[in-house]
């Protein structure tokens, strides 16, 4: 596999074949990303091609000071934000969303263990998902989060809590934790 | 492994569409320019991308610097000695520039004038367009009267030798040139026939009522001597043209003023009477050959 800064380079000289291969490399792990923000996979699709533009956008700003799929990411995750806020998302509310999504297979491999998990991270209402994204997974404090989503440092806390909490609910109710 | 840590090796395949839609943003948004289309592109997101917009903005300080070397370079011109002295340009013969060394006084030219003679002074040499070292001396020629200003006042010619005069002349030092003729003699006209006048297109230009006429005599020569470092003055967006051009052209215009109002300028500004200033003189015709001088926008490192 090419390596990234070679990529980078190529893409810089805007040779298309590289743009094309940057892009496949990057937009599954973005969208990856993305679908953990939102209930709507055309929604996650859009904060995904969004971040694309910008990580292409900025290419010439990477200083190759560390992961460059990390620095992709950390726009994907800002990208998410942005388009969440956009959409006026209160991040102090539990109110539920939709649970339909959660799959009803029992007998999961890997991959649909993945997705099923996904499911369950999109059934969390709003505010509890983007904590819980944004504790969990892509490590911010609860300091950080409190100044990205506008909230207290206090109701970050709690809405991790309580997303950690449902979450165990929903994936104890789908046999997701059988797994190591 | 815990349930965060499967979640962020999570990748969803995207689909081909995406991809579609990914490339059609790009194409409007003008390839490697296409920070500024991102948001047209994308209207989902149009408020993200606008919001991406200022920091975008944020220079280099390549830029910096390379505003500042002709920015200094113009208010020097301004701050040169009145003593007449000659700056030889080995192996080079003076450029042929209508009304460029005469005694006389300059000539009115009007818009039109100016620009049919910077059309024919286009220059023609591509390789010109490099990086250059260059020794500058401007000087004003106090031996020559001014016409309606009495004999204390300050005359200059613009005399620059070939090659580099040629590329000068239709370049940062031309425009400089007139820059200063078109502020500070406008009542006799520009000493640069090529050049566009500033005063014409700017219409927030206020000129000061004063009957002296006033030149600076521009004498441009090879050298291979040490470049000289000027401070960071301004900055400014490397992509508005207009906003450098303007602010290096009002800086050297208040350091003139100052000059002609008698102030003493000290410390901050040397007044080299032979400069030697590196710059890309691509770069610097494209910012400075700007028929723009707003004065509302005063230079902030200005005393």
């Amino acid at each position: 596999m090419e390596p990234f800064d070679e990529l980078i380079a190529r893409c810089l000289r805007r040779e298309p074949a590289a743009e094309k291969r940057l892009y496949d490399r990057l937009a599954p792990v973005l969208l990856g990303l993305c679908r953990r923000y939102f209930d709507r996979p055309e929604d996650a699709e859009d904060a995904m091609i969004q971040s694309l533009l910008t990580v292409f956008e900025k290419l010439p700003q990477f200083r190759y000071e560390g992961s460059f799929e990390g620095w992709a990411k950390r726009i994907a995750v800002h990208t998410s934000l942005m388009a969440l806020r956009q959409k006026k998302v209160d991040f102090s509310s539990a109110a539920d969303v939709a649970s339909s999504a959660l799959p009803a297979d029992d007998s999961l491999d890997r991959a649909h263990r993945l997705d099923a998990l996904v499911a369950c991270v999109q059934a969390l209402p709003h505010g509890y998902r983007t904590v819980f994204n944004l504790y969990a997974v892509e490590g911010y404090s609860h300091a950080e989060i409190a100044q990205e989503l506008g909230i207290s440092e206090a109701t970050s806390k709690s809405q991790f809590s309580r997303a950690r909490a449902r979450l165990q609910v929903l994936v104890t109710a789908k046999g997701l934790n059988r797994a190591d | 492994m815990r349930i965060e840590d499967e979640l962020r090796e999570y990748t969803a395949q995207p689909s081909e569409a995406a991809w579609e839609r990914f490339r059609a943003s790009r194409a409007a948004a003008g390839g490697a320019d296409e920070s500024r289309g991102a948001a047209a592109a994308e209207p989902a997101f149009g408020a993200a991308a606008a919001e991406r917009r200022p920091r975008e903005r944020r220079l280099s300080p390549l830029w910096w610097s390379a505003a500042a070397g002709a920015a200094v370079l113009v208010g020097a011109l301004w701050l040169q000695p009145q003593a007449p002295q000659t700056v030889p340009a080995p192996g080079s013969a003076p450029l042929a520039v209508p009304q460029a060394t005469t005694d006389g006084p300059p000539v009115p030219q009007n818009a039109d004038q100016n620009a049919a003679e910077t059309a024919k002074l286009v220059p023609t040499s591509a390789p010109l367009f490099r990086e250059q070292t260059t020794t500058l001396a401007a000087r004003s020629d106090a031996d020559d009267p001014a016409p309606g200003s009495g004999a204390a006042a300050e005359r200059s010619d613009l005399s620059i030798s070939s090659p580099v005069a040629e590329l000068l002349h239709n370049t940062a030092i031309s425009g400089l040139v007139v820059a200063e003729s078109a502020s500070a003699g406008p009542k006799t006209g520009s000493i640069d026939p090529s050049g566009p006048s500033l005063r014409n297109d700017e219409p927030h230009w206020s000129e000061p009522a004063s009957s002296e006429t006033s030149w600076i005599r521009l004498d441009v020569a090879w050298e291979n001597g040490n470049p000289y470092h000027w401070p960071v003055l301004h900055k400014n967006e490397p992509a508005d043209l207009d906003r450098w051009g303007r602010t290096a052209l009002a800086f050297a215009q208040k350091q003139w003023e100052r000059i002609r109002s008698g102030e003493k300028l000290s410390g901050r500004l040397p007044v080299p009477e032979e400069l030697t200033v590196t710059l890309d003189l691509k770069k610097v015709s494209q910012r400075l050959a700007l028929p723009s001088l707003n004065r509302s926008e005063p230079h902030p490192n200005e005393p």
